[in-house]
């Protein structure tokens, strides 16, 4: 994509900031322009900073066909003025007359090389990887260091004149602190797209590559310029989308602030000190939750703290529970260099006052605190006890238990004791074991009898029943062909086909013929190979004896006894190669076609042969020789390896648009 | 010809290829000669397998389906019926495979163009 600028209205202005400061020394400004007609008389501005008689100002403009004197037309000018109003003059590319490049991508750079204090400007034609370039008529040492107070303009001037703004397509618009004259290999990787090269020294840049329409300044600031009339352009040149600034830091766009971290803290305390009130019921109920939500950032840690504490004194009926449900679940949960264990960690405290005859007991599980001060019947109920221990110097009445424990130490008799053990597994699981032991040690007892009543009961529903089922496949098939010999059948394209039932066998040749999908009457290279083309060559029909190669991937071996096994894998590589010779060329022709070799010398390139099929692969002996056979009779041959595509391709109806791929990326964490 | 082998499916019909046909053994024997002149051979006999150098001279559109036969089966096992009628089971021995435009050819060679194709046969 690039940015169209329609010519009425249409301007895209820079606010005014010290990123557009010019610096001490080198800078540049930089970018693509392509104009669809010259047939006006204007001076039409790519960049303009400032009037055109403002101190200073910077300008480079379209001269269009029928403006000033014929020395000035259908050039690509420039003009810089320092803040003392000392001049460069008119800076002039008169190679390049921009009435013959319509329509097509030209690359620009003005540049000020500040140790001569001379101002350069350059223009780039893609399709030809020519450089045409002027150089300033007198030196200018007072742009340098420059302060730049007012807004920035591309396309047009501050002026308002729509006479005087830039009618094309825009694209790649910078600016440098430094020269690509010093740097000669960074103009031509601007130039000529080189995969992964990237913008020096990068002070401002408006990509205009796409619907983007932030400015990548100074630093890490991101400046937003404001457009009217421009709309965004049709991209066919390649070498665009290769051309990205230097990498800054883009912070995450979002409004909100990045989270780091989240505590809530409440607490709700009741307290009831009146002697006469009787609380009824008084419930806490909180919830916590957290929950981030977040594309690219996952917290580092996410907790709760939770305390319930219910404090009763002095109640005839006192029923105290807590429910407390700590759970963690993590979805999707990254983290780089290791990955943390999620967990709750869960300490149950019981402490026991004992001021009368009472056995303390401890459970693990539940925190019940219960203190007796009336000699008043407490309904306790304790589920699952492990461990007790119990440190006195006195001879107490101690009891270690595990599993089910009832004791009620109270004048009154036990009504009722009932023990329930459960062991309850509840999985889709194929095993399940239970082991409980019954152990009495008895020491120093008087008891006579100790003994154990296990009662022990497997119950075992089915629940589900799984039907599984086996197949195979039929290995045993069939295969039949047939052929009817005929005088026209040896000469056809006619391959016989049969029917075939056999698992895995391989494909069959293909029984129609392809039709061819380009001209015929023509023997053309061209590149890219799919959609328009940006480079091509045309070259007369080569001469018979050429080559049709297929080269194929297999291993052969022999057994002990003589016996010959070959083997080929469908997905190894194969190799086809097309070789041929034209004669008859003029040297233009051939001075046309090794220039094209050499602008796509290892690069895939597309091939329309003279069967009207279409190819794409590269050219393996770009130095092969042309030989002159006499006047104006020159011969050249070359090898073209690749492969011939048989459909219509995506993107071949001729704006490249078919190629567009959109991959779209979701991440969701949740901690909860 | 017809492919793959012994699941036949694919019957490919060319004419009788040109004269300069030829067949040979692909039995080897190395000779060696101990120092009081004794001499040894090793022989390796390969069962009798043959090796077969056909050249055939076919149209523009019988070498594309020649072209896709080879594409499909160039790993497999073919089986080829001669110009003397003797049937024979083996591999396609080249690589590459090449065919060359030879000439132009009269309307009733589909394809205009006249071309050469070498193939190389080895039995198993």
């Amino acid at each position: 994509m690039a940015w169209t600028f329609n010519g009425t209205g249409s301007q895209t202005t820079l606010p005014s900031g010290s990123y557009l400061d010019i610096p001490n020394g080198d800078w540049s400004f930089t970018g693509w322009f392509r104009i669809p007609t010259n047939l006006g008389s204007e001076y039409r501005r790519i960049v303009g900073w400032g009037t055109r008689v403002a101190t200073p100002h910077v300008q480079v403009y379209v001269a269009e066909n029928g403006v000033g004197p014929l020395a000035d037309r259908n050039h690509l000018g420039a003009r810089v003025i320092d803040p003392s109003g000392n001049d460069t003059g008119v800076i002039k590319v008169t190679g390049l007359n921009l009435s013959n490049n319509l329509n097509k991508w030209l690359a620009w750079t003005l540049t000020h090389n500040g140790s001569n204090d001379t101002t350069y400007l350059r223009v780039f034609r893609a399709s030809t990887g020519i450089t045409y370039s002027a150089t300033s008529v007198q030196a200018l040492a007072g742009i340098s260091n420059t302060d730049i107070s007012e807004p920035l303009y591309i396309g047009s001037l501050n002026d308002g004149v729509d006479a005087t703004r830039f009618k094309g397509d825009l694209a790649e618009t910078s600016f440098m602190s430094g020269t690509f004259l010093d740097f000669e290999s960074n103009w031509q990787g601007f130039t000529h797209g080189r995969r992964g090269f990237r913008l020096p020294d990068v002070a401002w840049n408006v990509p205009m590559l796409g619907d983007r329409t932030e400015v990548w300044g100074t630093g890490d600031s991101i400046i937003t310029p404001t457009s009217t009339n421009v709309s965004t352009a049709t991209y066919d040149n390649p070498q665009l989308q290769l051309i990205t600034p230097q990498p800054k830091h883009i912070p995450y766009e979002s409004t909100d602030p990045l989270l780091q971290s989240i505590n809530n803290t409440l607490n709700f305390v009741q307290v009831a000190e009146q002697n006469r009130i009787i609380v009824l019921s008084a419930n806490n109920a909180l919830n916590l939750v957290q929950s981030e939500l977040c594309a690219c950032d996952v917290p580092v840690s996410a907790g709760n703290s939770l305390t319930l504490s219910d404090v009763a004194g002095r109640t005839m009926e006192f029923s105290g529970s807590h429910v407390l449900v700590l759970a963690s679940v993590v979805l999707h949960l990254n983290i780089v260099g290791d990955r943390l264990p999620c967990g709750s960690t869960l300490n149950l405290v019981q402490y026991a006052q004992v001021a009368n005859q009472v056995d303390p007991q401890h459970d693990l599980g539940l925190v019940q605190t219960v203190d007796i001060q009336f000699p008043i019947k407490p309904n306790v109920h304790q589920l699952l006890g492990i461990t007790q221990h119990t440190s006195t110097p006195h001879r107490e009445f101690v009891t270690q238990s595990l599993g089910i424990y009832d004791r009620a130490d109270v004048p009154l008799p036990t009504q009722h004791v009932s023990h329930t053990l459960n062991f309850v597994h509840d999985a889709p699981i194929g095993n399940v074991e239970n082991t409980l032991n019954f152990v009495q040690d008895v020491q120093f007892s008087k008891s006579l009898t100790a003994f154990n009543t296990l009662n022990l009961t497997h119950t075992l529903n089915r629940v589900m029943i799984y039907d599984r089922t086996l197949a195979h496949d039929n290995v045993v098939g069939h295969a039949l062909t047939w052929y009817e010999d005929s005088p026209c059948g040896r000469k056809q394209y006619t391959p016989f086909q049969g029917e075939n039932t056999i698992p895995l066998n391989v494909g069959l040749p293909k029984d129609t013929l392809g039709d061819p999908q380009g001209e015929d009457s023509t023997f053309k290279l061209y590149q890219p190979y799919l959609g328009a083309h940006t480079n091509e060559v045309e070259l007369r029909q080569p001469e018979l004896d050429n080559r049709d190669r297929n080269a194929f991937s297999r291993v052969s071996q022999e057994t002990r006894g003589g016996k010959l096994i070959v083997f080929a894998d469908p997905i190894w590589p194969k190799v086809r190669t097309l070789a041929v010779t034209v004669i008859g060329l003029t040297e233009a022709q051939v001075d046309e076609f090794q220039a094209f070799m050499l602008a796509t010398v290892g690069q895939e390139i597309g091939l329309t042969d003279w069967e009207g099929r279409l190819w794409k692969g590269f050219i393996t002996n770009p130095n092969d020789q042309a030989t002159q056979d006499g006047k104006a009779r020159w011969t050249i041959s070359f090898e073209f390896e690749g492969e011939m595509l048989d459909v219509q391709q995506p993107g071949e109806e001729g704006d490249g648009n078919g190629m567009v791929l959109s991959l779209t990326h979701s991440v969701t964490a949740v901690i909860v | 010809m017809r492919a793959p082998y012994p699941g036949l499916v694919t019957t490919a019909l060319l004419p009788s290829p040109q004269w300069g046909d030829s067949k040979s053994l692909t039995a080897t024997v190395t000779s060696q000669r101990s120092m009081n002149g004794t001499l040894y051979t090793y022989v390796k006999d390969r069962n009798g397998r043959m090796k077969f150098h056909w050249r055939f001279e076919i149209a523009r559109n019988k070498a594309l389906e020649l072209r896709e036969f080879i594409n499909a089966y160039y790993g497999k096992l073919i089986q080829v019926t001669d110009h003397d009628g003797d049937i024979w089971t083996g591999y396609f021995r080249n690589n590459p495979f090449e065919f060359m435009g030879a000439g132009r050819a009269g309307p009733s060679w589909p394809g205009g163009e006249t071309m050469t194709f070498e193939l190389e046969f080895e039995e198993r």
